[in-house]
């Protein structure tokens, strides 16, 4: 696959996009809170992706393309329009969606979806974009250190010492009754047996992997 | 868990996803799936074949509105600032420390350089000071829908090396809704100030240039290397968030911020935005910067607060102080 999109095969990444859609259209709602600018996030990753093609190391032994996309998913939230602006304001032309349905309305039966988008929605807004960045990769996009460092660019160190700062800062939430730890509102996506300290993430990539 | 992993830190991961509601997932819908992919997919043909005709295709690009929520807030920009003479003095409102009420240019029109080079001036003139501590403290909400989250943070950056950081969260009356409290990073850092997420010694920002090209040059500088992946429109991006955060929070020279002031006046992308008041109701100049408001009082030549609304959601830091003391860090109070 690597070598295929490195080459510039349309085909792989017709492929690239079915696979890696929806974990780039989750990553970028979660930086931009924007289900329709996720969508232009979405266009523009794999307009990106296309555009840096010849940066794919060919060579490297089958890992997953995913860190790489994200990391460009997470430069195009950093600025939509300017991405925009590189491709020729095509985006300009691309039909858009009628109306954003609310997530709410949405096919799911969760009674507490709307809340629990509420809360990211807080939680989210309450970090600075870095964190939030690290945040969104290494812990919902189920990422580890290396990749997201290598998806940002930048040092390890910086990766956690950013986690680390949006912890103190969520814990100043909870402990302020600002956001609540989610405890029922888990249990649904992460009661088959996890082991408490990982069950988040495993759970998580879980459902990034699934399409 | 040890220092050199590359893995998380399973503590540090259980403790987020224990703060942290669950994500919330979706599939994009078939219908946008198809069509995005269709999209995404004719351009990358359009590339090869405009690429088999002309190898060397010479680089078009023009500015486009997204007709997305998030850019909704965007609106042509006006030509000048109309300063109203008597809209300059909020009822009420407490005055940023040191600062004079006195309109610049008070009652005529002012173009957003012109603006600029006012409060480039006003620094010049502004004295240089000094202390044990680099106090900032700002004002952080957080509105999203009928929930409002504020916070008074102070960062305390000692010549000791050790970081602080007071917290206080207020209720909605704006009084404290508990106690406050405050931290110090457990190291020592002998690069304790922090401008966009990147580190910086007290003597590299003392010694930053104090001419507008050479503090473009450093900004720009800084930029380049923060990853290898960014093209000049990120690179542009970064400079001038730098040099805004530059003048938000840094213990720089009278004469760089001069600088810094200056060199915003030059660069891309910064919209006219009118006149505005901040969350303290202090009345400033506006920009817009892709999404993003900054407030500007020319004639204290200081950044009063940034601003973002995007679906529903307004978030707000208000710079209420930013200078040195030999006060020792204790927890911040409220108004």
């Amino acid at each position: 696959m690597r070598a295929r999109v490195n080459a510039g095969d349309p085909d792989a990444f017709r492929e690239l996009f079915d696979e890696h859609v929806r974990s780039v259209y989750n990553h970028a709602f979660r930086l931009t809170g924007n289900w329709s600018t996720a969508e232009d996030v979405v266009s523009l990753t794999f307009l990106e992706a296309w555009r840096l093609r010849d940066r794919v190391d060919a060579g490297a032994d089958g890992g997953s393309l995913r860190p790489w996309l994200l990391g460009i998913a997470t430069n195009v939230s950093r600025n939509v329009r300017r991405t925009a602006r590189r491709h020729d304001g095509a985006l300009a032309r691309l039909p858009k969606q009628e109306a954003a349905p609310d997530f709410a309305d949405e096919v799911t039966t969760r009674i507490d979806d709307r809340e629990r988008l509420a809360l990211v929605r807080t939680a989210m807004a309450a970090l600075r974009k870095p964190e939030r960045e690290v945040l969104a990769l290494c812990v919902w996009a189920g990422l580890d250190y290396a990749e997201a460092a290598e998806a940002l660019g930048v040092p390890v160190g910086t990766v956690r010492s950013r986690l680390s700062r949006a912890r103190r800062r969520l814990d100043k939430l909870v402990t302020a009754g600002r956001l609540r730890p989610p405890e029922g509102d888990r249990e649904p996506h992460a009661g088959h047996g996890q082991g408490e300290g990982d069950r988040g993430t495993a759970v998580r990539s879980a459902q990034e992997n699934t399409r | 868990m040890n220092g050199t992993s590359t893995q998380p830190d399973p503590n540090e991961r259980a403790e987020l996803a224990r703060l942290l509601p669950g994500p919330v997932e979706r599939d994009l819908p078939r219908d946008r799936h198809q069509r995005l992919q269709e999209f995404v997919m004719s351009r990358i043909h359009q590339d090869l074949r405009s690429a088999e005709q002309a190898p060397r295709r010479s680089p078009k690009r023009w500015p486009v509105f997204l007709a997305s929520a998030l850019t909704a807030v965007a609106v042509a920009a006006a030509v000048t600032f109309v300063a109203v003479g008597h809209d300059s003095g909020p009822a009420g409102a407490p005055p940023a420390p040191g600062s004079s009420s006195t309109p610049i240019n008070g009652g005529r029109t002012m173009s957003t350089r012109q603006m600029l080079l006012a409060a480039a001036t006003s620094a010049e003139r502004r004295p240089a000071t000094d202390g044990a501590y680099w106090r900032v403290r700002t004002l952080r909400e957080v509105r999203v829908g009928k929930v409002d989250h504020k916070q008074i943070l102070e960062d305390w950056y000692g010549k000791d090396g050790y970081y602080w950081q007071g917290t206080l969260t207020l209720d909605g009356t704006g009084g404290p809704s508990g106690p406050a409290s405050i931290y110090r990073d457990k190291k020592k850092s002998s690069r304790p100030f922090e401008l966009s997420d990147r580190r910086f010694t007290l003597a590299e920002i003392k010694g930053l240039p104090t001419t507008t090209r050479g503090i473009v040059k450093w900004a720009s500088g800084v930029a380049r290397h923060v990853s290898p992946d960014w093209r000049q429109y990120d690179i542009d991006g970064f400079t001038t968030d730098l040099l805004i955060q530059l003048l938000a929070e840094a213990p720089a020279t009278p004469q760089t911020r001069a600088a810094a002031f200056r060199a915003l006046a030059g660069r891309p992308f910064v919209k006219n935005a009118g006149r505005a008041k901040d969350e303290e109701g202090r009345t400033g100049y506006a920009l817009r910067i892709d999404g993003t408001r900054y407030l500007i009082d020319p004639s204290t030549a200081t950044l009063l607060s940034e601003s973002t609304t995007a679906d529903g959601k307004y978030g707000a830091t208000t710079y209420l102080k930013a200078g040195w003391t030999n006060e020792a860090p204790n927890p911040p109070s409220g108004h």
